[in-house]
């Protein structure tokens, strides 16, 4: 095995493999930061470009993409509340606060060490974990899936900002739009009105760029001051506390880290589920979870280590059964085809150096993504200062040009300004866009799964699988933990009071 | 716009109620798998917004605080309270954004996605006087050919024309 | 931002002006198949599917030798994904004549949507279309679990409950076993939502699912390594590396024989390009002209080779054909189909 760490390693150590690698890297942290378009599509294109090169370069130019554009979506979530795609919605929460308040370059700074975390300890565990993950992909399923999804969802106690009521009905709303569309378990089209257009549904990326970008845009616009008032808010956060942050809570990261990695090895479990399921765990395990929501550096640091290691997991279901476990592990299936590296069990025994070669991408990769991030935050973090007047018309030009790349359709532009008003509604009546969005990731996750697990399973498919009851009765352990913790606290306070006078 | 703000919160509770009969409503047309989620979370949707109106409307503000998580004020409203006096001329500022959408909009549609974006950059800059007509259009440029570069050079986007194209073949 | 979007254009820009290099563009052909009636014109290939497709690669292998032998200016892809293809084929049945635009895709969906009266597929009739040269086909086959104590399809046929069949949705693979169980007499219980192969893949090979049908290319890596157990094909040519599987039509009673043919033969129009129905006549004939020559240039059948995207052509008037006859065997098929959605619903 030592042997093939050092072979991986020296395969990569070209200036071919190298050069490849930063290529991919700047590539993909401006396809990150554009809105609307995530990893798949920085791969998808950049795969015509790899036939003919050597096994390693090649595989250092996808990775390398698909890896820099976890921070790219960060970015634009943290300095200006807009996801380049549904992985960088969970920095949203707390990003942009923190950006409010003048801790751009702190936010910009955690987000990109704790990517790095994520990525070095996810490859780390990876690769000590090899021998698990046939076992792991074997025991866990559908009904596992689902209460995964079940734990996304308990995040939304976290945002119902004022209102129980209206945050749970804004994930209500937010569910029922992701049912937009052609049912595939049913073949039913619901709610299309007819529309062809409709029967795709509403494309994720599409509703998150009118919910956050638009509406964001149009309070901007009302306001007439930049999103922070340098007259008001000095920036006075640093990129070395950024760096300092991510490491403090080195135990978060590792937490975070091993729950993107296992995510990642299940097929059918998304990057977006990964960053709601890690921002959930960061709340639920915090000492001071009221803090999330408003600028706690702990919801930035978490989604992106989570993310981070996520995609050194995805890997695995393609190499351990050659079979891809995303889309974007689809585009590297066709590359190792191309390269004519049989996917496989074989892999993990015959091929370990290239999976050791992998994993070290994965790792300089990610250095070279934080390096790159942390010299250019200074001026990132500057942009949310540039006043309103200039601002408004770009990122809305943007994000209008980015709403109709998504896929394609111009009817989407339609979407991104339809959800543009909604979402400026909904902040004005505090009912919580962060609800909204985390109903539509999860729907389709829970309904399909749910549905899987009945007519597999049947009705009492809980006592068929042990493991998905315990995880249920996990899910509403840390679901009801911040809310007696909180209990706990007020009642110590009330006797503190009672007390004092 | 001069309704009050207890009254627009009854109309946007209203409007939910609607919503959520309507695809109750619509959900009468699927199998009982397709409208096995929906459904009830509709009915839940409902009673939520029951919930929220009777509170809102009888109950005491403190009981509308029901998150077991206290929430304190954010920190952030401090410049929302701010420009609290202004409110009255707001609903003004709050027409034009809703317009500037439907402007971006419309050109999108008329002239394609690109020409949109640097007609509406343009066209933003000097109607706010952010800088002369000049600088306006040379700033609206760069930009359009930065995005021209980026997504229809590098990540071949097929750009859409607007409905004036065929005049123009 | 725009700082690093400058610097990084930069290298876009680079990565861009390698391409052409990397291909290895094959340079313009001397004579023109199909005489020359697409020289300097512009052709655009609607590929059904996203830009990770296979849909997509085949297009882009072919995308070169296209424009070789046609002499067209440029032949380009835009990709047209949503419904199975159903976008692309409603969007190419609605084009104006005299547009440049061809449909890629897969063809056995355009028949077996409106044949199971599918949302969506209401609007065009697949006989209308101008078949114009299939580019690969692969005989699809049924693979249990590696561990199953089903072995072979008569142990299917033996079961005393259904066979659980995971799926995606209604896709062909879902059409397909609707027929093989009515033919074969078995129960299949279909268990939809799953999010694509790999994810059925894993269904049966943990024994969740009893079996799937896949691409045979899909599955040889499971096969391979014992993962999964091929029991069936369903195709009308047995495969060299595996003589010993049992091809469906040979094995039905005489009754379903000719059902589970037009299945087979649906199922082999796969990867095709197709026409708007209003085509020119003279576009028709050069368009099947130029898809056969590029599809027997020794280039693209080494290029084939070497990255692994083998081709199986057949020409457009074949196809069409094919389909024409389809039309008529494959009544039996709907009251099948529609039969298997209803039980989904």
């Amino acid at each position: 095995m030592i042997e093939a760490i050092i072979a991986g390693l020296t395969a990569l150590l070209t200036p071919q493999a190298l050069l490849f690698m930063l290529i991919g890297v700047v590539y993909g942290l401006v396809i990150g930061i554009l809105p609307g378009l995530g990893g798949v599509v920085a791969m998808a294109l950049l795969l015509p470009f790899t036939y003919g090169f050597e096994t390693a370069a090649t595989l250092a130019l996808l990775l390398g993409a698909h890896i820099a554009t976890i921070w790219g979506d960060s970015v634009t979530s943290i300095l200006f509340s807009v996801p380049g795609s549904a992985k960088g919605l969970a920095l949203c929460f707390d990003g942009y606060p923190m950006t409010q308040q003048g801790q751009a370059k702190r936010a910009l700074a955690a987000s990109a060490t704790g990517a790095l975390l994520g990525g070095i300890i996810g490859a780390v565990f990876l690769a000590l974990c090899i021998p698990l993950i046939r076992p792991v992909i074997l025991a866990l399923g559908p009904s596992e899936y689902l209460m995964m999804a079940l734990w996304g969802l308990t995040v939304i106690a976290t945002f119902s900002e004022g209102s129980l009521m209206k945050g749970l009905t804004a994930s209500v709303l937010g569910v029922l739009v992701a049912f937009i569309g052609m049912d595939v378990v049913t073949a039913t089209p619901r709610f299309t009105f007819g529309s062809e257009f409709l029967m795709e549904g509403i494309s994720f990326p599409v509703a998150m760029i009118g919910l956050f970008a638009v509406s964001e845009m149009m309070k901007l616009a009302i306001k007439g001051t930049p999103i922070v008032d340098r007259s008001l808010v000095k920036e006075e956060s640093t990129v070395w506390q950024g760096v300092r942050d991510g490491f403090s809570h080195w135990w978060l990261v590792v937490r975070s880290s091993l729950l993107g990695l296992w995510i990642g090895v299940l097929p059918g479990v998304g990057a977006s589920v990964a960053g709601l399921a890690a921002y959930a765990q960061a709340v639920q395990t915090s000492k001071t979870p009221e803090r999330f929501g408003k600028g706690a550096v702990e919801g930035v640091i978490a989604p992106d280590a989570t993310m981070g290691a996520n995609e050194g997991g995805g890997l695995m279901p393609t190499l351990a059964f050659g079979i891809p476990g995303g889309e974007s592990m689809a585009i590297l299936l066709v590359a190792f085809i191309g390269l004519g590296v049989v996917p496989g069990p074989d892999m993990l025994t015959k091929n370990l150096d290239l999976v050791f070669s992998m994993v070290w991408i994965i790792v300089i990769a990610n250095i070279a993504v934080t390096v790159i991030g942390l010299g250019i935050t200074p001026w990132l973090a500057r942009l949310p200062s540039l006043q309103a007047n200039l601002m408004v018309p770009i990122v809305l030009g943007v994000c209008f040009v980015g709403a109709y790349a998504t896929r394609g359709y111009i009817e989407d532009v339609v979407v991104a300004a339809v959800f543009g008003i909604l979402g400026y509604l909904m902040d004005k009546y505090r009912y919580s866009r962060a609800n909204f969005v985390i109903g539509m990731v999860l729907a389709v996750m829970i309904e399909r799964n749910l549905h899987i697990s009945l007519t597999l399973y049947g009705r009492d498919f809980l006592l068929e699988r042990p493991i998905a009851l315990a995880m249920l009765l996990f899910v509403l352990f840390t679901a009801a933990l911040p809310f007696v913790r909180n209990w706990r606290r007020k009642r110590k306070q009330a006797a503190a009071a009672g007390v004092a006078p | 716009m001069m309704i009050s703000r207890h009254a627009q919160e009854n109309l946007a509770s209203v409007l939910l109620l609607a919503f959520f009969a309507g695809v109750i409503w619509m959900c009468q047309d699927f199998g009982p798998r397709a409208r096995m989620i929906p459904q009830p979370l509709a009915i839940f949707g409902i009673v939520l917004t029951l919930i929220q109106m009777a509170w809102h409307n009888f109950g005491s503000p403190a009981e509308l605080r029901m998150d077991m998580i206290s929430v304190q004020a954010p920190d952030i409203p401090v410049a929302e309270a701010q420009a609290a006096p202004e409110k009255k001329s707001s609903w003004r500022r709050e027409a034009a954004a809703y317009g500037m959408i439907g402007v971006l909009l419309a050109l999108t549609f008329i002239t394609g996605v690109l020409p949109a974006a640097f007609l509406f950059t343009a066209g933003y800059f000097m109607v706010t006087r952010y800088c002369s007509w000049q600088r306006s259009l040379i700033y609206a440029a760069v930009l359009t050919a930065s995005l021209y570069l980026l997504f229809v050079a590098a990540l071949q986007m097929q750009p859409y024309h607007g409905l004036l194209a065929p005049l123009f073949q | 931002m725009k700082n690093e979007v400058e610097k990084s254009r930069r290298k876009l820009l680079l990565a861009g002006a390698m391409a052409p290099l990397v291909m290895g563009m094959p340079g313009r052909a001397l004579a023109q198949a199909g005489g020359g009636y697409y020289k300097d014109k512009v052709i655009i290939i609607n590929v059904a599917g996203g830009a990770s497709g296979g849909h997509t690669r085949y297009a882009r292998l072919l995308q070169p030798y296209l424009q070789k032998h046609s002499g067209a200016r440029e032949v380009r892809i835009v990709n047209m994904p949503g419904g199975g293809g159903l976008k692309a084929a409603n969007h190419i049945w609605r084009v104006k004549p005299g547009s440049p635009e061809i449909f890629f895709g897969n063809v056995s969906t355009l028949i077996l949507a409106p044949l199971a009266g599918s949302a969506g597929a209401q609007a065009f009739d697949p006989v209308k279309f101008h078949y114009l040269g299939r580019v690969t086909s692969e005989p699809r086959v049924l693979c249990v679990g590696g561990k199953s104590a089903i072995k072979s399809i008569q142990d299917v046929q033996k079961l005393k409950r259904p066979f659980v069949f995971p799926s995606q949705g209604t896709d062909e693979d879902f059409y397909t076993m609707a027929v093989l169980g009515d033919a074969l007499g078995f129960k299949v219980k279909a268990v939809t939502g799953y999010e694509g192969n790999a994810d059925t893949s894993l269904a049966v090979i943990k024994g969740d699912g009893d079996g799937h049908i896949t691409g045979w290319s899909e599955s040889l890596g499971p096969i391979r390594s014992g993962d999964k157990n091929p029991i069936l094909m369903v195709t009308s040519q047995p495969s060299p590396d595996y003589p010993n599987i049992p091809i469906a039509a040979n094995i039905v009673p005489a009754s379903k024989r000719a059902t589970v043919q037009a299945m087979a033969t649906i199922l082999e129009t796969h990867r095709s390009y197709i026409g708007p129905p209003n085509m020119d006549p003279q576009a028709v004939a050069a368009f099947r002209a130029v898809v056969t020559a590029a599809l027997s240039d020794p280039e693209l059948l080494a290029e084939s080779k070497k990255t692994e995207r083998l081709v199986a052509p057949m020409d457009g008037v074949t196809q069409q054909k094919r389909v024409t006859e389809l039309a008529k065997t494959s009544a039996s098929l709907a009251p099948i189909l529609i039969a298997a959605v209803k039980d989904i619903q």
